[in-house]
C-alpha cells in the first residue's frame, strides 16, 4: 500500500516533534553532567559533582580564570587560557562558582568564529551545486532533476 | 566540524565513485552533500540562544540518527524517485557522524541512539572543534581531485577531436 505523500510528511513530523518533545522534557535527566542552566537552577545540589560548562575567558589570575557562561563568572583552576578564549570546562563544582577542573578544551576567539564563517562557505557552496542540478518545480512541490 | 568539510568529504567521495560507477551523476552527489549536513539543522539553536530564546534540548533529536532518518525521509519526499534520495540522504548523514565522531568534547560526545539510548560518546577525541586540519586536509584533496578531473576531461576532449 503506498501512501499518500501529504500523509506520509503528516506523520514523520508527527514523529520528528514527539523526538523533541520528548528530548525537551526528558534530556536533563540524562545528560551525563549538568550544565550552566542546571547550576542556575538549583546551585547548591551541583556542588561537589562533576559539571560541565562552556564560556568565555575574561580575566586570568595565575593559573585560574574567572569563565564567564550564560550569566555566571566561574572561577575555574587549573586552566591554560587567554582573555578572549572560548573554554570548555569538565569539572567539580565548589562553593562559590568555583570549579576545579578536570579537563580543558581550550578555542581561541578567531578559530572558534571561524567554523560558523568556513560553515556559511559551505552552505553558499551546497546551494549553488544543488541548485545547477536540481530545479525546484513550485507547482508540484518538488525538485526536478535538470537536464 | 564546519560544513566546508561535511560537505567536501561526501564530494570527494562522490566523485572517485562517479570514475567507477558512471551512472552516478552530479545530481545524486548533491544529495549525498545536502544529506551531510542535514543533522546540522539543529544549529538553529545558535540562532535561537543569538536571540535570546532558551530552546533547551528540544533540537537534541536532529543530531541523532532516529532523527536524522526522519528528516531525510521528509526530505525525500521533495524527490520524485524518493527510496534513491533517501538512501544517497542517509549515506550523506552517515559520513557526518562518521567526522563528528573525530571531535574531542569535554562534556561527552553525541547521544546518536536516542532515543532508545542516552548515552553521550561515540568520539574519538582526535580533533578540536575549532582545529583548521580537516579543512586544510579535504580542501587540498578536493582541490586535487577537481584539477585533475579537469586535466582528465580535457584530454579526452583533445583525443576526440582529433579522432574526428
Amino acid at each position: 500500500m503506498k501512501l499518500p505523500t501529504k500523509i506520509l510528511a503528516l506523520l514523520l513530523l508527527i514523529a520528528l516533534v514527539s523526538l523533541c518533545a520528548y528530548s525537551y522534557l526528558e534530556a536533563n535527566k540524562h545528560s551525563p553532567y549538568p550544565g550552566t542552566g542546571e547550576i542556575k537552577s538549583n546551585y547548591q545540589s551541583y556542588v561537589d559533582k562533576q559539571i560541565t560548562i562552556f564560556g568565555d575567558v575574561t580575566a586570568i589570575n595565575g593559573d585560574a580564570a574567572i569563565v564567564s557562561s550564560d550569566g555566571l563568572n566561574f572561577n575555574v583552576q587549573p586552566i591554560n587560557a587567554a582573555v578572549g578564549d572560548k573554554v570548555e570546562v569538565l569539572g567539580v563544582l565548589g562553593e562559590e562558582y568555583n570549579i576545579t577542573a578536570t579537563e580543558v578544551l581550550t578555542y581561541d576567539r578567531l578559530s572558534y568564529y571561524a567554523v560558523f564563517l568556513r560553515s556559511l562557505v559551505g552552505a553558499g557552496v551546497l546551494a549553488v551545486f544543488f541548485l545547477k542540478n536540481w530545479a525546484p518545480n513550485f507547482k508540484k512541490f518538488r525538485f526536478e532533476e535538470r537536464g | 566540524m564546519d560544513w566546508l568539510v561535511h560537505l567536501l568529504v561526501p564530494w570527494i567521495g562522490g566523485k572517485l565513485a562517479q570514475i567507477r560507477y558512471h551512472e552516478l551523476s552530479d545530481s545524486y552527489i548533491a544529495l549525498l552533500m545536502l544529506g551531510a549536513v542535514l543533522p546540522d539543522i539543529g544549529a538553529v539553536g545558535y540562532l535561537l540562544q543569538w536571540m535570546g530564546i532558551n530552546h533547551g534540548d528540544i533540537l537534541l533529536p536532529f543530531h541523532t540518527l532516529v532523527g536524522s532518518a526522519l528528516v531525510a525521509a521528509l526530505v525525500s519526499l521533495l524527490f520524485e524517485r524518493r527510496v534513491r534520495a533517501f538512501s544517497l540522504l542517509v549515506t550523506g548523514f552517515l559520513t557526518h557522524y562518521a567526522l563528528d565522531s573525530l571531535l574531542a568534547h569535554a562534556g561527552g560526545g553525541m547521544a546518536l541512539l536516542f532515543p532508545f539510548s542516552w548515552e553521550f560518546g561515540f568520539q574519538f577525541g582526535l580533533v578540536p572543534t575549532s582545529s583548521w586540519v580537516p579543512v586544510i586536509v579535504t580542501a587540498t584533496a578536493a582541490t586535487l581531485l577537481f584539477v585533475s578531473l579537469r586535466l582528465k576531461k580535457r584530454k579526452l576532449l583533445k583525443l576526440s577531436r582529433t579522432a574526428i
